[in-house]
């Protein structure tokens, strides 16, 4: 139940992301909330649901975007990974921490990207890609988290308790 | 030495593995379509793309009308006259063509037919900032191939066909860094040729590897160069906004502002044939297509 939860709710925002903030909630910057309901089940569930979450959401946003079809899916999968293995070291009870996750989780996420296309950085510099896109998204994302997760951390502990 | 690597052995071997995946994935799937099982996942998606949407356009005409009341009023007016100055158009056009038809049997002309089209709503955008596509609610069925050419409803250029579903297909956007096609200077006294792509960072499109000498100015308009078998002559791109010199002055570059605005995309026209071969450029041919008629009213 707390998975289909995670799946209604990660459709729920990707169609979002893909139609009502597509033009871009801040300025041009188009929000990752896949990323985020990737990151949220990593820090409250472990590395191996944070890896197959990374996958299903890497997957679904290869088949609806333009670039290298693929990129997507080992970047989350990895991020997705790496960051199940802190769910012992974080406190899944403070606020503040998940948003600092999600800021760094996007920088990594989004410099993996760059890095693993090849054709990326014949159009724009590292410099100008953290200044223009990779910083204010991982703003952007650290924001969404800080308003969303609370509602999620509470559904999810709801659900944990009632053992469905 | 031998022991690390005994030690991470696994460690080693899933990073040799993840190299190798990613060369593939740079050397494979630029250029990919969509293989039946993705197609098949795009296709289940996309209904509830479409519920959003409608959604989010109600509440958009919704809101409009109750918060900008006055100007909806104003607008309402202005398109009450406008309706009655297109009656009027109308029936002019009514003649004209009915005399037009006269003329071409009395000449025996053949009926000209610009391009095959096929209509179709924009229903979602990119879900990453490194790519700018939307999809569309046509596909294979439709007679939509990987490959066309997308234009907006007045006949700018938009984009071309990158990934096809059965019902649905995905957009590669002019803007986008990826889409490269062959631009002319439609002035007669310049058609020089050049190389129009869109970039990362920026909505304008890029002209490149114009001749340093080609005859190219401020507010120039781009047309497609038709040199390519695969893409029509002469639709609209955009108009030049500034040229420099490129390349220490061995070539010259342009910055162009698109027609078509990319950012706001409803409903689009899918070329899905142009082999009637027709040069839109040339001033005597009578083989204009609607759209591009349009273009000059405006």
């Amino acid at each position: 139940m707390i998975y289909l939860f995670y799946i209604i709710f990660g459709l729920f925002f990707f169609v979002c992301q893909a139609l009502v903030f597509s033009r871009g909630l801040v300025g041009q910057i188009t929000p990752d909330f896949l990323l985020i309901i990737v990151m949220i089940l990593s820090i409250n569930h472990g590395k191996t649901a944070g890896g197959v979450a990374g996958f299903l959401a890497g997957f679904l946003q290869d088949l609806f975007s333009g670039g290298l079809f693929g990129i997507n899916i080992i970047v989350k999968t990895i991020v997705g990974f790496s960051v199940g293995i802190l769910k012992k070291e974080v406190y899944q009870d403070s606020l503040l921490l998940p948003p600092l996750v999600l800021f760094c989780a996007t920088v990594v996420n989004q410099i993996f990207v760059i890095l693993f296309s090849n054709y990326l950085l014949r159009f724009v510099t590292l410099e100008q890609a953290v200044e223009g896109v990779i910083l204010p998204l991982a703003i952007l994302n650290a924001g969404i988290t800080l308003i969303i997760y609370p509602f999620v951390y509470k559904v999810d502990s709801y659900l944990t308790d009632i053992n469905l | 030495m031998l022991n690390f690597i005994k030690k991470y052995q696994k460690l080693f071997v899933l990073l040799v593995l993840l190299l190798i995946l990613i060369r593939i994935i740079n050397v494979a799937s630029l250029d990919k379509d969509y293989n039946l099982v993705e197609g098949v996942i795009v296709d289940l998606i996309t209904p509830s793309f479409r519920i959003i949407n409608s959604v989010q356009n109600w509440l958009e005409d919704s809101t409009k009308v109750v918060l900008k009341y006055q100007q909806v009023k104003e607008e309402n007016e202005e398109l009450r006259q406008k309706i009655k100055d297109l009656n009027y158009y109308q029936n002019k056009l009514e003649k004209i063509m009915a005399q037009n038809q006269k003329f071409r049997e009395l000449l025996n002309f053949k009926e000209y037919v610009p391009y095959d089209l096929v209509g179709a709503s924009v229903i979602s955008h990119g879900a990453d900032n490194w790519s700018k596509t939307v999809m569309i609610d046509q596909g294979k069925r439709d007679g939509v191939r990987r490959n066309m050419l997308v234009i907006a409803e007045n006949g700018y250029l938009v984009g071309r066909i990158n990934r096809v579903t059965n019902r649905t297909a995905q957009v590669l956007l002019l803007s986008d860094p990826t889409f490269v096609i062959g631009g002319l200077v439609q002035r007669d006294d310049s058609r020089d040729l050049g190389v129009v792509k869109g970039q990362l960072e920026d909505e304008k499109l890029l002209m490149e590897d114009l001749a340093w000498d080609a005859d190219i100015e401020e507010d120039d308009i781009i047309v497609t160069s038709g040199l390519s078998e695969h893409y029509p002559r002469g639709l609209s791109l955009g108009k030049v906004m500034s040229v420099s010199p490129d390349n220490y002055g061995l070539t010259q570059k342009a910055e162009i502002d698109s027609f078509a605005d990319l950012t706001k995309l409803e409903k689009v026209l899918v070329i899905t044939d142009f082999s009637t071969k027709t040069d839109l450029l040339s001033p005597t041919s009578d083989n204009y297509p609607e759209f591009n008629e349009q273009k000059e009213v405006e």
